[in-house]
Parts: C-alpha cells; structure tokens; sequence
C-alpha cells in the first residue's frame, strides 16, 4: 500500500502551480494586505483565559446566589440572600419591593424564636433604609412609603389573628411599623412642627394613634 | 532562531516583504494541498484557496506561536484545510474528473497502468472521511510530522498515530473493491 502511495506522491508533487500564481501570485496578494496598524493584536490565549476567568466567576457567584434566593432567616445562606436583595434595591432604587420580601418573612417565621429575630432584625433595616430615601426625596416617593407600611401593618395584624400564639411577637413589628412610618416626613410636617413647638414631635403623635389603634385590634 | 523564524517575527511586526518571502516558501504546497482537495474543480479555485489562505494567515499572524511548539507550516495547512471545507460544503456533489495530466514518459503502457493505478488510490482516498484524507495528504503526501498533522486536524497526537495505521488498512480495502 505505501508502494502505491508513493507513487501517487509523485504526481502530487509534480502539480504545477499556475503562471499566473507563481507570477503574479504575491503582487496580488500584497495589494490586498492590510496594514498591522489596522489589525487588533489580541492573543487568542488571553482571550480564552479572560473567557475562562469569567465564566468561573460566573459560576461562583451565580450558583449560590441561586440557591441563595430560596433561603429562610437563620439559614446559612441568608445573609447572602439579603446582601444580593441589598445590591439589587441600591441599583435599583426600590426600597418598597425589599419591605415586602422582609415582611413576609417576619410573616413566615413568626412561629420560630431565632429565625424570627434574624427576620425582624432585617424588615427593621429595610424600613428605616426606605424611610431615610424616602425623607430625602418627593412628597410622592413618601406617600407611597406611608402607604406601604400601612399597609404592611395591616397584613402583620392578620397574622397576629391568624395565630393567636403569635401575637406578642408581631406586636413588636406592629409597633415598630407604625413607629417608622411616623418618622416618614409628611408635607405637613412643617406646619405640625409649628404647632407641636412644646417640642411633642410627629413620631410621638403616631405612636399614640398607633397604639390606640393597637389596643381596639387586641380588644376584637 | 532561524530564517523562517526571523521572517515571521519580522511579519509580525508588520514587514509585508518579509511575508512575501513566507509565502514565496510555501505558495506552491498549500496550492498543490489545494487542488488536490478540490478534485474536479477549476485550478483557478484552488488558485483562489491558496491567496485567501495567506491573506488569513497574514490577518491572524499575532496568534501564531512558536514558543508553544508551533509550526508555521502545520499553522498554514490548517488555514487551507478549514478554506477547503468551507468551500466544500458550499459546492457538494461535483462529480470527479480526469485529473492526472502528466507528461508521458518513457513506456506508455506502463505510464497508462501507472496513471490508472493512481486514479483508483485517488479515487479511494476521495472516499475516505475528510480527516483520514488529511492524514494520507499531510502525512505521506507533504511530509508533516505525526504532531503537525495533529495541530492541522485538531485531534491528539495518539489518536492520530492509531487512526494513520488503519487509513492505510481501510484504503487498501477501497483498492481491492
């Protein structure tokens, strides 16, 4: 067989190369080479090292913060979970959204002591992070904040009659609600400020409502 | 370092004479490992392959390396090979035609059986996978080492070694057919 090859490798070594290529072949080809200056000079393998550098970090990032977005208070990844939600509501302004995933777990973590601390911990630092946003921005960004932790109030207070053991535990979140939300500057402030000048300040004026509030939702 | 080494540390460098010289060195292989590819088409096909191949290699020299172990040629004949793939899929079925045109000499007779004796290996050898062709042309036809060839088809040097003793096994089998 390798008799035939060579024999076959002779005529391919006999393949005349055209005039016209062995010619002109290069005064042709030269016209047509572009300047180095003009070629971008990046070596394939830092390419593909870059690539692979961030692919794994991709990965290392991606993957626990996946498993990150399903985790409870008082679970090992929570933190990370509450670091991402932390990144996500600086970028994207929404204070709001981050209330509501705290508060729902202060809801679902009612009837667990510690995880239920961890919880209420973190629903208290998204409150006051929206309250001092929103003491900074328009008449409108804090009405909408007083609407929400109203609203927020409202849902611990089913809570609360949803499961009686629970109570005393959202109660502290209640009040401290309701305590935020009079620390959300209104546009009647000023004028109230004037009126209060004894120094008595809002706060104190909503805690009293709320607290009056609270006591005809213990006594139903 | 040597000539060839110097020319293209040269053309890297943007010195389009010295790339002239590279390619007055290698024009007339990667053209014959052309037209052989591209039996039953037009030279000025294969004539078309070769200048793109340069053209190529010149744009993408900067990624070319011969600290890793890279050889220039082996660099070439991959950059004709994917050319000549790519042209393949553009144009299937060509049917294949009388390509030897040697110049008789000495016994015709024995020129004719000769002549008929390598149409049928090259027609055994269009029949073979395209890597299995590259291994026969690369191999035995320009001579590459067993890890030049390896870099031009993109397998390990191994694989290759095991796949070069049975393309000669499987063409002599297309022979006896």
């Amino acid at each position: 067989m390798e008799e035939k090859l060579e024999g076959l490798k002779k005529e391919y070594l006999k393949t005349e190369t055209p005039d016209y290529l062995a010619n002109y072949g290069w005064l042709n080809l030269q016209s047509r080479l572009p300047d180095q200056k003009e070629l971008v000079h990046l070596p394939l393998v830092y390419v593909r090292r870059v690539i692979l550098a961030f692919s794994i970090l991709l990965i290392i990032f991606t993957v626990p913060l996946t498993f990150a977005q399903t985790s409870k208070p008082g679970q090992s990844l929570y933190p990370l979970k509450i670091a991402s939600d932390r990144v996500t509501t600086k970028i994207t302004g929404d204070y709001i959204s981050n209330i509501e995933k705290r508060a729902q777990e202060v809801i679902e973590t009612s009837d667990n002591g510690s995880s239920f601390d961890e919880a209420a911990s973190q629903y208290r630092k998204a409150t006051d992070n929206a309250k001092n946003k929103a003491n900074l921005e328009d008449e409108q960004k804090k009405q909408e904040l007083k609407k929400k932790l109203e609203e927020q109030e409202k849902k611990f207070q089913e809570a609360q009659n949803v499961n009686q053991k629970n109570q005393n535990r959202l109660e502290q979140v209640v009040e401290q609600t309701r305590q935020t939300r009079g620390e959300v500057k209104g546009e009647n402030d000023s004028q109230k400020g004037q009126q209060n000048s004894n120094g008595e300040d809002n706060r104190g004026e909503n805690n009293n409502n709320g607290k009056e509030h609270s006591n005809g939702n213990n006594g139903d | 370092m040597n000539d060839l080494s110097q020319l293209i540390t040269k053309a890297k460098g943007g010195d389009k004479d010295a790339f002239g010289q590279i390619y007055n060195l290698f024009a007339r292989r990667i053209f014959r490992y052309c037209q052989f590819n591209l039996t039953g088409q037009r030279s000025e096909e294969a004539q078309d392959l070769c200048q793109e191949t340069f053209l190529k290699a010149y744009k993408s020299i900067s990624s070319f390396s011969e600290r890793k172990g890279g050889s220039f040629q082996a660099y070439l004949f991959r950059i004709a090979r994917n050319l000549i793939i790519d042209s393949s899929r553009k144009k299937k079925d060509i049917p294949l035609k009388e390509y030897l045109s040697i110049e008789a000499e000495g016994d015709l007779d024995e020129q004719i059986d000769k002549k008929q004796e390598n149409q049928k290996l090259k027609e055994a050898i269009n029949k073979l996978p395209e890597i299995e062709r590259q291994i026969v042309i690369l191999r035995y036809f320009e001579e590459l080492t067993t890890a030049e060839v390896a870099r031009v088809i993109g397998k390990r040097e191994g694989a290759l070694r095991v796949r070069s003793h049975r393309v000669l096994k499987k063409l002599k089998d297309l022979m006896e057919e």
